[in-house]
């Protein structure tokens, strides 16, 4: 029985990181021989699609993702674990309301609000800049949902009640009790964040004109795009983007499992 | 108690947005540093279709949204050399995106750019939306007669303005295996092989010869979709009338003429751009490839790099067609339109950038006067006519295949007609016992499933 389970997750592993493999394998060949057949030894081209992918910015590119995604954390975090504060641990007027309208937003395809955004950050003055990428995070309705319910789940009235009687402030408390606490709620909530602004296409996309502005997704979709597309340099790029996404895996995984699966044996 | 507390976290928190929100609007000001572009009418010269009178005189920025980074690279330096004061600047925009990204950019009144680049794939699209300016009017003066009569139809739109000009011109014939024609039809120069395909039912009859001989080891094209390409581009019917699609005048021949070569067994059934397509090129198990001038870099040698000195070019059957090009166009409410134009009338048009364009990119003008000027650099062998066993490839497009050819009527429904398209033939290659009516049919229901707004025939 045990051998069995072993065979499915050796199977089931080799299955979820053949993909992987064939992209960095792929980053190594030269482009036209790609479409010879799936290469699965490592070809001999890998410098040339190095230079492909360097020759066009992409370290620039590389720091405006970082910056963008690194800032999307720390804004939706933010805002996220303050509302889902506010409405799972405070009474107050139009708190379900609130919670509603959170859930309201949820329903929204980004899609939808895309030309009012553009229009908004137009009128901040804001356009043409990193900004309304970044800025996008800062009213994100999971995050507050996630935040609202992880809070009710984890972390119990008695103890808030214990810290005000001891004489905690109100930040206090926040800071030194809440936020401990959440640790894996925010570390999902940050992998979540990291990840989705990090693979972000649309509003890059629309919201950005100028190259020196764009973002990983949206340069390696503009390279090697003359009457040829060069996959093998666009694969060599995509190598080096996910890379630092999945350290973050790894290095976070045990409180993103923990976050992910919170509440979830509680009654 | 709780309250008043809440009270004060509430008014930290708005302070804490107020600030971001005044950081953010102070980034974008540092950021939003593009100057509006402005072009000072010099002296009272007003600029002619040719070139304005004095380039010194014309500034501004110009905001080009383009794929081609290398080619603005190359030539904005060539164009800063006559135009000093104007300052060209390139966002790379892939074309997949391009018409989402200029869409959003109007409706959102936001950045959008001076010069406006129409692909293929959109440009009956780009046309329709009505941004681009036409310009035969001022104050571009552009003079249609001046470029080869047939792309006229290409930079057009539904209402007969010319509205942009051809980035390069995209005449197409067929690449050809030479090793193949000489060992199974006795001849590989272009001349005799025109005379041999000068129909399609030539064109049949050669290449049930061709499959016999071979043992059905060398069949005419890889797929079905190569054929149609052809056929379509062949057929430049005006087929579209306001929201009027009539598909049976468009489509019926070609679909006609394909399925006949179907049956004959002369095509392969590789899909368009499949690996197994491209990799067909260098195997020699088709004879022919529908090729435009940016074949043999792009395409041909790519695909086949060993295979130098046995490809050849021969015009299509019966008449030229175009494949591929881009469509040039100025943004009707741009603030910089005598700068954007003096950039694209140089870029594309004129002497200079026409001859930096070829010797560098291989990309041929639209324009006809170069030609004649400069007739000995078409003499002059090109950089792949080796490779294309000594044939002078420019020449054979300028002389074989250009002057019979006529331009497809631009319509937004292009786009639907191709999607469509690649939609179906894949199950033409598979169920060779769909009839033309029924396929005709089933084209005309899929299009009206992706373009409800039209009342098709």
């Amino acid at each position: 029985m045990k051998a069995l389970m072993w065979i499915c997750l050796v199977v089931i592993s080799l299955l979820s990181l053949f993909p992987f493999y064939i992209m960095t394998v792929m980053g190594t060949h030269y482009n036209e021989d790609l479409f010879k057949g799936i290469p699965i030894l490592p070809g001999s081209y890998l410098q040339e699609n190095l230079k492909t992918v360097l020759k066009a910015d992409f370290l620039h590119v590389y720091g405006n993702s970082l910056i963008v995604s690194v800032a999307s954390v720390v804004l939706a975090t933010l805002t996220s674990t303050l509302i889902g504060y506010a409405v799972a641990k405070f009474e107050f007027k139009g708190r379900k309301w609130l919670q509603t309208f959170v859930i309201l937003t949820m329903m929204v395809p980004t899609q939808v609000g895309l030309i009012g955004y553009i229009i908004e950050m137009r009128h901040l003055g804001v356009g043409n800049t990193l900004w309304p990428v970044i800025l996008i995070w800062a009213a994100f309705p999971f995050g507050a949902f996630f935040m609202i319910q992880f809070m009710r789940d984890s972390i119990p009235n008695d103890l808030l009640e214990c810290a005000r009687i001891d004489g905690c402030s109100e930040p206090g408390i926040f800071v030194r009790i809440v936020l401990p606490i959440m640790k894996p709620g925010l570390a999902t909530l940050a992998t979540l964040v990291f990840l989705w602004s990090w693979n972000n296409y649309l509003l890059p996309l629309v919201t950005i004109n100028k190259s020196e502005w764009y973002t990983l997704p949206i340069f390696i979709s503009n390279l090697g795009i003359v009457h040829r597309t060069d996959y093998a340099a666009r694969m060599a790029a995509l190598t080096m983007t996910t890379i630092p996404v999945l350290i973050l895996f790894i290095l976070g995984s045990k409180t993103f499992m923990k976050g992910l699966t919170a509440g979830a044996v509680k009654g | 108690m709780n309250n008043r507390k809440l009270g004060k976290w509430v008014g930290g928190f708005t302070s804490f947005a107020l600030l971001a929100g005044l950081l953010a609007a102070c980034g974008g000001n540092g950021n939003e540093a593009s100057p509006s572009a402005s072009s000072p009418a010099a002296g009272g010269a007003s600029p002619s279709a040719s070139a304005p009178a004095d380039p010194t005189q014309l500034s501004g920025t110009v905001k080009v949204w383009d794929w081609d980074e290398t080619f603005q690279n190359g030539m904005i330096p060539e164009f800063n050399k006559k135009y000093p004061n104007i300052k060209v600047e390139v966002t790379v925009v892939n074309p997949n995106d391009y018409l989402q990204k200029l869409q959003s950019g109007i409706a959102s009144g936001s950045d959008v750019p001076d010069v406006i680049l129409g692909e293929e794939a959109y440009r009956g699209k780009l046309f329709d939306l009505d941004v681009l300016d036409n310009l035969e009017g001022a104050p571009y003066n552009f003079d249609r007669s001046g470029v080869l009569d047939y792309t006229i139809p290409f930079i057009s739109n539904s209402r007969g303005e010319v509205v942009a000009v051809d980035q390069a011109i995209t005449p197409a014939g067929f690449a050809y295996r030479r090793d193949l024609a000489k060992q199974y039809w006795g001849t590989d120069d272009p001349a005799e092989l025109a005379k041999l395909l000068s129909n399609w039912d030539d064109f049949i009859a050669k290449g049930v010869e061709l499959k016999d001989k071979s043992d059905g080891k060398v069949l005419m094209f890889p797929g079905l979709g190569d054929a149609f390409l052809v056929l379509r581009n062949q057929n430049t019917v005006s087929y579209v009338n306001g929201s009027e699609v009539d598909l049976t005048a468009k489509l019926q021949q070609p679909i006609e003429t394909l399925f006949k070569m179907r049956d004959a067994g002369i095509l392969g059934k590789n899909e368009l751009w499949t690996p197994a397509w491209s990799a067909s090129m260098a195997k020699g198990e088709f004879m022919f490839y529908p090729m435009a001038p940016w074949g043999p870099k792009w395409h041909i040698s790519a695909n086949d790099p060993e295979g130098s000195g046995r490809w050849g070019l021969v015009k299509a059957p019966e008449v030229g067609f175009a494949r591929g090009g881009t469509a040039v166009g100025i943004y009707k409410d741009s603030k910089a339109k005598e700068a954007a134009w003096a950039f694209v009338q140089f870029a594309y048009q004129s002497e200079e950038g026409s001859l930096y364009n070829f010797q560098t990119f291989g990309n041929m003008t639209s324009n006809k006067e170069f030609y004649e000027k400069q007739k000995a650099l078409f003499e002059a062998p090109g950089a792949y006519d080796e490779f294309f066993g000594g044939q002078n490839l420019s020449q054979y497009f300028l002389q074989e295949i250009i002057p019979d050819m006529k331009g497809q009527p631009q319509s937004k429904y292009d786009s639907v007609v191709d999607g469509v398209f690649n939609a179906l033939y894949p199950l033409w290659t598979k169920d060779a016992s769909t009839t033309v009516d029924a396929a005709l049919e089933k084209f005309k229901t899929e299009f009206k499933n992706k373009a409800s707004d039209a009342t098709v025939k």
